[in-house]
This record gives C-alpha cells, structure tokens and sequence, in this order.
C-alpha cells in the first residue's frame, strides 16, 4: 500500500484516568502539544490533521486544534466505534504515504466519565434494545470459546493478572495496583462469565501521533503495515469463538509488510474484556486455534517473554477511553522501539503490532478492526 | 417481529425469493441477491442454544440479572433473546422454543414485552 515510506516522528499522551475537572478540549491539547514538541517539528509543518472519537460532540478536532492556533489545514472527525483513533491514524499515513502531504497528526481523545458510570451504551439497534451490553457480548462470545477450546474463567483471570502487573509499570495507565487471581474471580459479576476486573474501565484521556516523509534524527521508525478491515455478515452460523475481522487484518497486514507473527517482538492488543486477549492471539498468529490459553499460561505473553502482549497494560488496566485508544497504542509502540519504556521496556524490540478492533452492529464480528506494524530502521 | 397465532408467537423475518437467503428480523433487500427480493416469512419456533450468559450489570430499563442467548433457527437464522431457562440446565444445543413475556421495562415502570425463549416442555 505504501506509496512512500511513512515515518513516525513525534508521540504524546495524558494519562488515562478519570479526568473529572479537564474537559474534552484540554485533553486534547495536551496530547496534541506533546506530539508535535516531541516530533522536533514544527507546528505549521503539519499539513493535514485526523481526529478520532467515538461519543464527543461534533467538531471536536476542530475545536482541540482552535486554541493552539493549528487551524488552516484540513482537519476531519472520524468515529469507527473502538477503532477510531486507529482510523484516523490510518488516515494520516496514507495521506503522507500517497505525497498530499509531507507531515500529518493523528489523535484521539475521549471524556467518558462525563457519561457517568455503567456500561457505555451500544447504539439502538436490536440486540441492544433487548439488553446486549458491550461486556454481555463479548460474554456470549467466551461461552462459545469455552466450548470450543476447553478454556476456562482462571485464563480470563490470568490475562487480568498479567495486564494489571504491566499496567503498574505504566505511569499512564488507568489503574495501578496489581491484582491476584482470587480478587479477579472474585471481582462483582458484569456478565457471567466476565467479572468487574476482566472489563475495563471507561477512562477519560487523549493520545497523538505526527507522521512524516522525512525521518528525523535517530533510529527511524516506519510504518511497516497499516490496515483496516470492517466485518462481513456471514449467512449463517457465525463463528463467535474466532475474530474474522481481526485474522483479515493481520493477514493483510503480514502480507503487505511481508513481516510475520514471529517477527513481531511485542503487541499492543484490544483487550476491551479479558476474553478478548485469548481471541487475538489466534487471530493475530501468536499460536493456533485452540492454543491461547498454553500461551498465556507459558508467559511468553508477559514482560520477559518471546512477544509481550499489552506492555502498557492493555485497555485493561491503561483503561479505553475509546476514539484515544488506537493512537495510545501507537505511542506505546513507539516508546518500547527507541527503547523509553523504561520499567516496561521490552529489550532490543524491533517491530511492535498495534490491533483495535470493536463495535457493535448484530451480524457483524466487528465494525472495524485496525492493525499497524511499526518498524525500528537501523540509521 | 413477533405475531400472536392462536397456537402460539412465531417470530416474523424474511426470505429471498431468488436465492433462498433467511433473515431475522425482516429486511426488504436481499444482501446476497442485491434485489428486492425479500418476503415475510414465519420462521421455525424452535431452534438450539448456541452461547448464552446471565448479565448483572445492565442499562436502565432491565431487571437484573438476566440471561441472554443466542438460539440457532433450523432456517439457518440466529436470534439473540432472554430465556426462561435455570443456569443449571444452560448448555450448547439446548432445544429452545419460543414465549412471549417482559423484556424490558418503560421510565414509568410499565413492562414491554418482547419474545423470549424457554425449555422445550417435555
């Protein structure tokens, strides 16, 4: 796909948490600064600009980007249920990638607490209207998966387990206290099989990201992969315990990166419910069908293994405050590859996979799935 | 989506005329065709437990805990719907047919009712 090589200059988030007395527009700022003072850029050489957000109101680009006197090039709003600020991180490479423009922001931001507290809603269609919640979907999703595979609630438990002993590590993510497996299993009941501690939370926060046609100073990182695949409706019997979605896009994105999943030396994965985590293993190519629990369960998935999955604690334990999520990742992806993740740090990574995947329309797995494959160059 | 026949509810979707496709609930466009080719049809009133849950934490308008599942058709539709159903006997392939009763309930406590699946009476 890529015209011309895509660079990623310049990454910067807020913490994820409940940001109660900041508003939608500051979050965003404040993203936004950091990625473009940490691009070494400078803020006029920014040529087009992406915005992804689920549930903030109209223009909210536009009105991020007012206050810091970023305003002239074009800016567009894009909402793809959890995968929107991926999509609008996609959006910025191709631009770069097909020459429109030389250097493009990305970012996502999101004020969920705003909401109050519960499940967010899903929007009106049927399933919704007789009682479907996020986590009740993805509960009907780990029955099936049970069933196929023989996996049970301790490996829901222990993908908490592990996101929570990264996320400690993480001074951005949401949550920061490490949890057993008994508190886990014990956690309040959200939808069986799913406990309060195997979902995670709505968190309020704002992550960018600068691309460019032009390197920078130091070991550059590129844009190996950059895809995005939306579900299909299947005529019949849908297989609920595999991720269509998510296989496309990682087949897409091996194919055009010409990477593999053994190339790959961590993953910043959505793990919106701890089942989730299980799923994307297979579908991702971390193991066969059948085979995420041994996986998990042989720590290769944690910090030390062969391919640490959700260094910085997945949505999890950073939390998902959802249009800021996919570009999050990318921040993720690219401290662990110059080598800044400090207690988190993967040692020596080279290539980092970014996933968001979600959204409910009934009949589909999902309504967008976006995988990136971030590459350290040597100089 | 549902009618009232003196036997009983049956659920009400749609099937190509051209190409055979099913739905749930009706749609008037076949996807598969890309024809207006779609005609109500009354489907099947028992069909098979495929996944299920029982949710606690809920949006407004639902008492909790209830469950939830999806009931494979015989004409290859998939329905999501409460059921009348003990945890205990939950399991995949269950035979399920179809009953009306509450589903949700309006701001004035008032309850709406919607189908709903239970255990084939033996």
């Amino acid at each position: 796909m890529t015209a011309r090589p895509v660079y990623v200059r310049g990454v910067g988030m807020t913490q994820f948490t409940f940001h109660r007395t900041s508003t939608v527009e500051q979050l965003g700022q404040d993203a936004v600064r950091t990625a473009v003072d940490d691009s070494g850029l400078a803020p006029a050489a920014i040529g087009e600009v992406f915005c992804g957000t689920v549930l903030s109101p109209s223009g909210t680009g536009q009105r991020v980007l007012r206050d810091l006197g970023l305003t002239g090039p074009p800016v567009t709003n894009v909402e793809n249920a959890c995968s929107s600020g991926a999509s609008a991180f996609r959006l910025a490479v191709r631009a770069v990638a097909c020459g429109a423009v030389d250097t493009a922001l990305a970012f996502g931001v999101e004020h969920l607490s705003s909401l109050g507290p519960g499940t967010l809603p899903l929007p009106k269609d049927l399933e919704a209207t007789i009682g479907l919640t996020p986590p009740a979907l993805y509960a009907l999703r780990a029955r099936a998966y049970f069933e196929a595979t023989g996996a049970d609630a301790k490996h829901l438990a222990m993908v908490s387990v592990k996101a929570r002993r990264h996320g400690a590590l993480n001074p951005y993510a949401h949550l920061r206290e490490t949890v057993t497996l008994d508190d886990v299993l014990g956690a309040r009941m959200i939808a069986d099989p799913l406990t309060r501690l195997m979902c995670c939370p709505a968190s309020d926060g704002a992550a960018a990201a600068v691309v460019s046609a032009e390197p920078g100073p130091g070991e550059p990182i590129t844009v190996a992969a950059s895809v995005l695949c939306s579900g299909i409706e299947e005529d019949q019997g849908r297989d609920m315990a595999w991720s269509e979605t998510t296989a496309r896009a990682a087949a897409e994105a091996y194919a055009t990166s010409g990477l593999g999943p053994a190339d790959v030396d961590l993953a910043e994965i959505h793990d919106a419910f701890a089942i989730n985590e299980l799923m994307y293993y297979e579908a991702l190519g971390f193991c066969d069908r059948g085979g995420a629990a041994s996986l998990l369960e042989s720590e290769q998935t944690s910090l030390g293994g062969r391919i640490p999955v959700n260094p910085s604690g997945g949505l999890l334990c950073r939390g998902h405050p959802a249009g800021a999520t996919g570009v999050a990742q990318i921040c993720e992806a690219v401290w662990q590859l110059r080598g800044t993740a400090r207690h988190r740090q993967v040692e020596g990574a080279r290539v980092a996979l970014t996933h968001t995947t979600g959204g409910g329309v009934s009949g589909l797995d999902h309504v967008a799935c976006a995988i990136h494959l971030l590459r350290k160059e040597r100089s | 989506m549902w009618r009232e026949r003196s036997d009983g509810p049956v659920l009400v979707g749609s099937r190509c005329s051209a190409c055979g496709l099913s739905t749930f609930p009706e749609r008037a466009f076949c996807r598969r065709c890309w024809a207006d080719s779609m005609e109500p049809v009354e489907l099947s009133r028992t069909g098979r437990l495929y996944t299920w849950t029982t949710v606690h934490a809920a949006q407004p308008g639902y008492r909790t805990p209830y469950v939830l599942g999806y009931v494979d058709l015989p004409e290859g539709v998939r329905v999501l719907a409460p059921l009348d159903v003990a945890e205990a006997d939950l399991r995949v392939g269950l035979a399920l047919t179809l009953c009306l009763g509450p589903v949700r309930y309006e701001d004035d406590g008032t309850d709406v009712t919607g189908y709903r699946f239970q255990t084939v009476a033996a």
